[in-house]
């Protein structure tokens, strides 16, 4: 195997070995932190942290964000009387300030709402086979249609029990949206195709020329509408049918932009956050009678940040708070790693449903180690008497892959017998 | 002479196909009944929600574990007794060449695998066919084509453990092909998850395939180490 066709299997064995290596070396040395909740009361119309330390005892402690005074339980509870009303009620210690809530939790309940995104459902590509739901229909809960629909050059219906096509509603319904100025196929499609919500709003569609348009079916009959979006070129959008009526859902748009598109005429209404990455964080929304909250989660390289913002109903913002986690490693492990591992590989899944490969956590101070292994490499090389003139290419792979490449060698090269010196 | 290799091979892999054909035809024949009974049993417009959310209806995760063991089982009776009494040798004094014998042990085994996994396809293909449109049976071969290269890759890297004297490549090899397999079955979850993954698996066929091309030579030449 003098030739180049052990190469191919070393840099495969390079690449398995750089996205596992540095994998298994974080799952034993690295130490989990403590947990860090952080929520806004408001009573005292401030930012309160909850921690759960790390180690066996998960213990929570509540505290003001500089950890100067601790609470009780029952004390922070009575921070939060919109999450935990029915403990503050039965105390007789729901706050003063938000008395008027006391007696109507009837408000407090209507106006819950989450949301929540993590960005592998951006990710994740449909079967291509939807329901429409009768969205005025007669009965209170929702039933799963007979038809399901694809989208291709029309708006097509397939009859589930005998697996062929309906014309009647493919005609009907591609027809409407035709007449609707929709251009086929479509680009995107949102919707919650389930049954366990309490009204049915269909979907939202992008269609061929980026219009977007909101589709349902209304005793029988499509109800066909296009939005105007104002230049906003829709990446995702998280629908959430809820009796509130506020907004359809959370839409994702370029430049880290997002919105919730209103009940209200279609209106877009910009989320007052900055640096949510839709390709990589996570966001929850929450709303309460006084307030909506919005946290982004961030995974970054060497920490994890989350940001808690809030608004007024208007959705301007109140208040904001951020706290970053550091990655812990005790530090000699950590320099150990940016010392002998050069890089990391992995499969990215970025923004979509397909794998692209990807070199992160490119440490300089290992390519110093590295130029130590290739020297210690040549040494051996001499001295198990080969000529470095034919241990160029590996000195090459070594120098830029490190520890990798110099296990794959040693492994595929057969290098760990010793020539007899002629 | 070539008929005559054939039937050498068939007759060390013969059982361990007529297994896997058995067991293949039998899940096959359970995934058919299994789905009619439940369109017998609920609306179709249930199964076909369950399908395209949940995935749970469509369970070929038996059908995955077979085409997956085809590989490395094949690869066993392939090797397993040419390298136990050295006979792998004795194909050097055949008035063959010797890279000839090499492409074709492995392309004997590669087309059998690949045979199992087409017919297994077309049926597969057509009992969804009769119940569901087109895009259950992509979503569903979105699932089945990984563990298909992941079983030619294990077929691969077993006939190299076997036939490469060099224990050094043997746990490199077994290492390499367990931490590979690890790091495509982990995306294999869902229908379409990583579905471009299929492009990156030429690449580690034909490394396979060249290493397993010199261990052919290491073993002839009577390397022990």
């Amino acid at each position: 195997m003098n030739s180049l066709k052990k190469y191919p299997i070393i840099i495969i064995t390079i690449l398995v070995l750089s996205n596992f290596l540095p994998y298994f070396y974080d799952m034993a040395l690295s130490k989990r932190g403590n947990y860090v909740k952080v929520g806004f009361s408001p009573v005292t119309e401030t930012f309160i942290k909850t921690t759960y330390p790390a180690g066996a005892s998960r213990k929570a402690i509540y505290s003001t964000m500089d950890d100067k005074t601790t609470f009780t339980r029952e004390k922070f509870e009575e921070f939060f009387p919109f999450t935990y009303f029915s403990d503050l009620i039965r105390w007789g210690t729901f706050p003063e300030k938000l008395a008027s809530f006391e007696n109507n939790t009837s408000v407090i309940m209507s106006s819950k709402q989450r949301l929540y995104f993590i960005h592998r459902l951006i990710a994740k590509k449909e079967v291509g086979l939807y329901p429409l739901f009768e969205s005025q229909s007669k009965f209170s809960g929702l039933e799963l249609p007979e038809e399901f629909f694809r989208f291709n050059n029309k708006m097509e219906f397939i009859n589930t029990t005998t697996n062929k096509i309906e014309p009647k509603q493919t005609k009907l319904f591609t027809k409407a949206l035709k007449e609707k100025g929709f251009s086929f196929p479509m680009k995107k499609i949102f919707g919650q195709p389930v049954t366990r919500k309490p009204f049915d709003e269909g979907y939202f569609i992008v269609d061929n020329n980026n219009k977007f348009f909101h589709l349902k079916k209304q005793e029988g009959q499509p109800f066909i509408k296009e939005i105007k979006t104002n230049g906003i070129d829709i990446k995702y959008m998280l629908v959430d049918e809820n009796s509130r009526m506020e907004f359809y859902g959370l839409v994702l748009g370029e430049n880290k932009r997002t919105y919730l598109l209103m009940y209200d005429d279609y209106e877009f209404v910009e989320l007052p956050i900055d640096n949510f990455d839709y390709t990589t964080d996570r966001l929850y929304v929450s709303t309460n009678p006084l307030y909506r909250y919005i946290d982004v989660d961030s995974n970054l390289e060497d920490k994890e940040v989350t940001t808690n913002y809030v608004t007024n109903l208007d959705y301007e913002l109140v208040a904001k708070n951020s706290l970053e986690f550091p990655y812990e490693k005790e530090s000699f492990f950590k320099k150990l790693e940016e010392s002998i591992f050069p890089f990391q590989f992995y499969f990215s899944k970025k923004g979509s449903y397909f794998y692209y490969p990807k070199i992160s956590n490119i440490n300089e101070k290992a390519f110093i180690f590295n130029l130590l292994i290739v020297l210690l490499y040549l040494v051996y090389i001499k001295y198990s008497s080969r000529r470095i003139s034919e241990h160029i290419i590996n000195s090459i792979l070594i120098l830029s892959a490190g520890i990798y490449a110099l296990i794959a060698i040693f492994t595929f090269a057969r290098l760990l017998y010793f020539r007899k010196k002629i | 002479m070539i008929k005559a290799l054939i039937k050498k091979e068939w007759k060390k892999t013969k059982n361990i196909t007529i297994f896997f054909v058995i067991i293949l035809t039998i899940s096959l024949i359970h995934f058919y009944f299994s789905l009619s009974n439940a369109l017998e049993h609920n609306a179709p417009s249930d199964i076909f929600q369950d399908i395209v959310r949940k995935e749970g209806t469509i369970d070929i995760s038996f059908l995955l574990y077979i085409i997956t063991f085809i590989g490395p089982l094949l690869a066993f009776f392939q090797f397993s007794s040419e390298v136990s009494k050295a006979r792998l040798r004795i194909h050097l004094h055949l008035p063959l060449k010797q890279n000839f014998l090499i492409h074709f042990f492995s392309i004997y085994g590669v087309s059998v695998i690949s045979f199992i996994f087409i017919i297994a396809n077309v049926i597969v293909f057509l009992s969804l066919n009769t119940f569901f449109p087109i895009e259950i049976f992509y979503a569903v071969e979105s699932k089945f084509l990984i563990s298909y290269f992941i079983s030619l890759g294990l077929y691969l890297s077993l006939a190299i453990f076997l036939i490469n004297p060099s224990k050094v490549i043997k746990i490199g090899i077994t290492t390499l092909s367990i931490l590979t397999s690890l790091l495509f079955l982990d995306h294999v979850g869902r229908f379409f998850v990583g579905q471009n993954l299929y492009f990156y698996f030429p690449f580690i066929l034909l490394s396979y395939y060249l290493l397993l091309f010199h261990s052919f030579k290491l073993y002839t030449k009577g390397y022990v180490k």
